[in-house]
C-alpha cells in the first residue's frame, strides 16, 4: 500500500483513484440514508382543538320518515356551491307498480320538487335519499392515480382538489354514483359531509335542513350519539354489502327494490 | 481460473446492479402509501446494504489480490464506477423528481396531502343554524318552536343565514309565501308517508270552503305557527300505538286468538274511545277525521305525541270570516266581534269556541269521555291499552 502511495505523482491526484470513488460512494449512500428517514410522526390535532382520531364520523337515513320535500339538496348546494346539474346528495322515489314494475326517478329540475304522480298504478311509493357512503373500504380512493382521493382519519371520504387531475377514474369506480366531476373546477366532486362543519361541531348542512329528521348523523365512536343508539337499537341495511366497500350510510327502513 | 472468477464476480455485480435498481425504482414509488410505508423503509435498506456490500466485496478482494503481490490492472475494479454512478444517478434523479413533483404533507397521514385535510375545513358555513336566529327574531322561534314546524329549521324555509346575520341590514332573507312554497312538503304524493300532513290543494280549498284560487295558504295558515296548537308538540304526553294483537289481547296464546272478519282495523280511535266516538257520530262534526284536530305525531314503533287545538284560531281556520269564503262552506264568524257579542262582560275576554260549543258541536269531554271505553273490539278483553292518566287535560282523548 505505502509503495502504491509513493509512486501517486501530482498529475495522478486528479486522475479517478479507487479511494476517491470510495469516498463519493460513501457520501451519497449517506445522504440518501438522510433523505428515506421516515418524516416526524403524524398527529390529528389541528391548532383550533379538533382531534380528528378521537371522532368517527356515520351517517343513517330513516327512509320512512322522508317526504320528498328536498330540503336536503337546496340545503347542500348553497352550503357547497353545488353547479347546476351535478348533485352531492339526491333523493329518489321508488314507485313500484301493482304489476311489479319498479319507477325511480329524482327531482332534478325545477328548484328540485317532484312532479305529481300520473296513474293510479302505483302499490307502493316511498322516498329515498341518497348520499356518499363514506366506504370504509373506498373504491374510489384505491383506484386514485394522484392520491388525490382520500380518507381522513374520522372517517370521511375527500377530493384533494389541488391534486385532483380530474381524470374521472373515481367517478366510474363509485358503485353509488356519489362523485362527479365538477363543471367549474374539472376535479372530482363529491359530498364531504360538511367536513367544514361537523369539524366545528355543527351539523351537516343536509342533516339541519331535513324538516323530518330523517337524516341521522353522528359520531360512531361515541356510544351515546344519536347515531350509536339509532344503529344499536334499530334494524338496518346497507347499499350493496356484496361489494365489499363497508359503506357507512345505514338506511332504515329499506325495501329490497332499492339499490 | 483467476480472471474466470473476476468475470463471475463483475456479472454477479451487474445482476445485483439490476436488481437494485429495480428495489430502488419500487422504494422511490412506495414511499408514502400507508400500507406500504414500512416495506418502503425496509427497500430502501436494502438497496443501501446491497451496494455496500457489492463496493466492499470488490475492495476487500482487491485489496486480497494486492497483498498476493499481484498487479491489478485498473479494468478490475473501474467497471464498479459506471455502474455505481448509474444507480446513484437514477435514486437521485428519482428521488429529486419525486421532491419536485409530491407535495410537502404528501404521505404524512397516509397516501394523501395530509394539509389538504386541513384545508377542507376552512370554509365558513352558511347554515348556522336556529341558534343565531333567536337573538332577533326570538318571537318567531318561541311561536314555532311550540307547533307543529317545530323540527323545521329557519334556514329551511329561509335559506342560508350566514350573509344576513352578517349584515342584517342589507342582505335579507327570503319569505317563501307562495302555495307552491307550502306545497314543496305539503302535496300529496303517492311516495310521501301516510301520516304526513298532505293535500291535493284544490280538494282542500273546496273542503275550507275558499272560492278564490288565488289565495295562499298564509292566510289561514301561520308558517310558524300552522295549527296553533295550544299545547307543545314537544312536550305532549306519549300514546301508546295499537299495533300487534297483544297490545290488546293480553295474555293469549296464538291457538286461542282467531281473525274475525269484522275486526276493526287497528290503530283506529273508537277502538278504545268508544262511547265518545258513538256520541260524536251524532254531532255536526261527525265527517271529520278524529286526526283533523287532534294531530298525532308518530314518535316510535308504539307511541306516539297527540296534541289537540283549543286555541280560537284553530277553529278559525274553517269558521273565521273571511271574503274568499264560499256561501257553501262551513258557518262562519268574525272574532273576536262573536265572542264580544255573545259574552256579557270582562270574564268572556278570555273565552275560547270550546267553552261553549263543546258538548253540542264537537264532543263532550270529561274524566269519563277521557277513560277508553272498556276497550278492544269483542269486549271480551280487559282493557291493557290506552288507560289514559284521568289527571291528563283533554289533549289525551280520541274520538270518532
Amino acid at each position: 500500500m505505502t509503495d502504491r502511495k509513493k509512486n501517486e505523482s501530482a498529475a495522478d491526484r486528479s486522475a479517478i483513484t479507487r479511494r476517491k470513488v470510495l469516498k463519493a460512494m460513501g457520501i451519497t449512500s449517506g445522504l440518501l440514508l438522510v433523505r428515506c428517514t421516515p418524516a416526524a410522526p403524524p398527529t390529528g390535532q389541528a391548532s383550533d382543538g379538533y382531534d380528528w382520531s378521537k371522532h368517527y364520523w356515520g351517517y343513517a337515513i330513516d327512509t320512512e320518515k322522508c317526504i320528498g320535500c328536498n330540503a336536503c339538496m337546496r340545503a347542500c348546494r348553497a352550503e357547497n356551491d353545488v353547479p347546476e346539474g351535478v348533485f352531492r346528495t339526491w333523493v329518489e322515489r321508488y314507485e313500484i307498480t301493482k304489476s311489479g314494475e319498479v319507477r325511480v326517478d329524482a327531482a332534478t329540475h325545477d328548484n328540485f320538487v317532484f312532479a305529481e304522480t300520473k296513474g293510479d298504478d302505483v302499490a307502493q311509493a316511498f322516498f329515498v335519499p341518497k348520499i356518499c357512503n363514506h366506504c370504509e373500504k373506498s373504491v374510489c380512493n384505491q383506484v386514485c392515480p394522484v392520491g388525490a382521493a382520500y380518507r381522513t382519519v374520522d372517517g370521511v371520504v375527500l377530493v384533494d382538489p389541488e391534486q385532483c387531475v380530474g381524470c374521472g377514474y373515481c367517478v366510474q369506480a363509485c358503485p353509488y354514483g356519489s362523485r362527479f366531476i365538477n363543471p367549474k373546477t374539472h376535479t372530482a366532486d363529491k359530498c364531504t359531509l360538511c367536513y367544514h362543519r361537523i369539524t366545528k361541531g355543527l351539523l351537516p348542512a343536509c342533516v339541519q335542513a331535513c324538516p323530518r329528521e330523517a337524516r341521522i348523523f353522528g359520531d360512531m365512536k361515541d356510544p351515546k350519539s344519536k347515531l350509536s343508539m339509532l344503529l344499536r337499537q334499530k334494524r338496518f341495511r346497507l347499499l350493496k354489502p356484496e361489494l365489499g366497500t363497508h359503506p357507512k350510510c345505514y338506511y332504515l327502513g329499506l325495501d329490497r327494490e332499492v339499490v | 481460473m483467476k480472471q474466470a472468477r473476476n468475470r463471475r464476480i463483475r456479472t454477479l455485480l451487474a445482476y445485483l446492479g439490476g436488481i437494485v435498481s429495480a428495489l430502488g425504482f419500487g422504494w422511490t414509488v412506495s414511499i408514502g402509501r400507508e400500507q406500504n410505508a414500512a416495506l418502503g423503509v425496509a427497500v430502501g435498506l436494502a438497496v443501501l446494504t446491497v451496494l455496500l456490500v457489492a463496493i466492499g466485496t470488490n475492495l476487500l478482494l482487491t485489496a486480497r489480490r494486492l497483498e498476493a503481490g499481484e498487479d491489478v490492472p485498473a479494468s478490475d475494479y473501474r467497471h464498479t464506477i459506471p455502474v455505481f454512478a448509474v444507480l446513484v444517478g437514477v435514486v437521485l434523479v428519482g428521488v429529486g423528481l419525486r421532491g419536485l413533483a409530491v407535495p410537502e404533507t404528501f404521505g404524512q397521514f397516509g397516501h394523501f396531502r395530509g394539509a389538504a385535510a386541513t384545508e377542507a375545513r376552512v370554509k365558513t358555513p352558511r347554515h348556522l343554524g336556529k341558534d343565531a336566529c333567536k337573538k332577533c327574531h326570538e318571537k318567531e322561534l318561541t311561536l314555532h318552536d311550540k307547533d307543529m314546524h317545530a323540527a323545521v329549521q329557519c334556514e329551511t324555509c329561509h335559506g342560508a343565514g350566514s350573509a344576513h346575520v352578517a349584515d342584517p341590514k342589507k342582505v335579507h332573507l327570503v319569505k317563501p309565501n307562495t302555495k307552491q312554497d307550502c306545497l314543496v312538503c305539503h302535496q300529496a304524493m303517492a311516495a310521501r308517508p301516510g301520516r304526513f300532513p298532505q293535500i291535493q290543494w284544490r280538494d282542500h280549498f273546496k273542503f275550507a270552503g275558499v272560492d278564490d284560487e288565488k289565495i295562499e295558504c298564509v292566510k289561514c295558515h301561520s308558517p310558524h305557527e300552522p295549527l296553533f296548537l295550544d299545547r307543545d308538540v314537544r312536550k305532549a304526553r306519549l300514546h301508546p300505538m295499537i299495533n300487534r294483537c297483544r297490545d290488546c289481547h293480553v295474555g293469549r296464546t296464538d291457538a286461542t286468538l282467531k281473525q274475525p272478519d269484522d275486526h276493526p282495523p287497528l290503530f283506529q280511535c273508537n277502538y278504545c274511545h268508544k262511547e265518545i266516538a258513538a256520541k260524536f257520530a251524532q254531532l255536526p262534526h261527525a265527517k271529520i277525521d278524529c286526526t283533523t284536530c287532534h294531530i298525532f305525531q308518530q314518535v316510535s314503533d308504539t307511541a306516539g305525541r297527540i296534541v289537540r287545538d283549543a286555541d280560537p284560531r284553530f277553529c278559525l281556520l274553517c269558521h273565521g270570516a273571511a271574503d274568499f269564503r264560499s256561501k257553501n262552506g262551513p258557518p262562519t264568524i268574525e272574532w273576536p266581534a262573536h265572542r264580544d257579542e255573545m259574552g256579557s262582560g270582562e270574564e268572556d275576554a278570555t273565552k275560547r269556541c270550546v267553552d261553549c260549543h263543546q258538548e253540542n258541536y264537537i264532543h263532550p269531554v270529561g274524566h269519563a269521555a277521557l277513560l277508553p271505553a272498556a276497550v278492544a273490539p269483542a269486549g271480551e278483553v280487559t282493557a291493557t291499552a290506552p288507560a289514559a292518566d284521568p289527571t291528563a287535560t283533554a289533549g289525551q282523548e280520541e274520538t270518532k
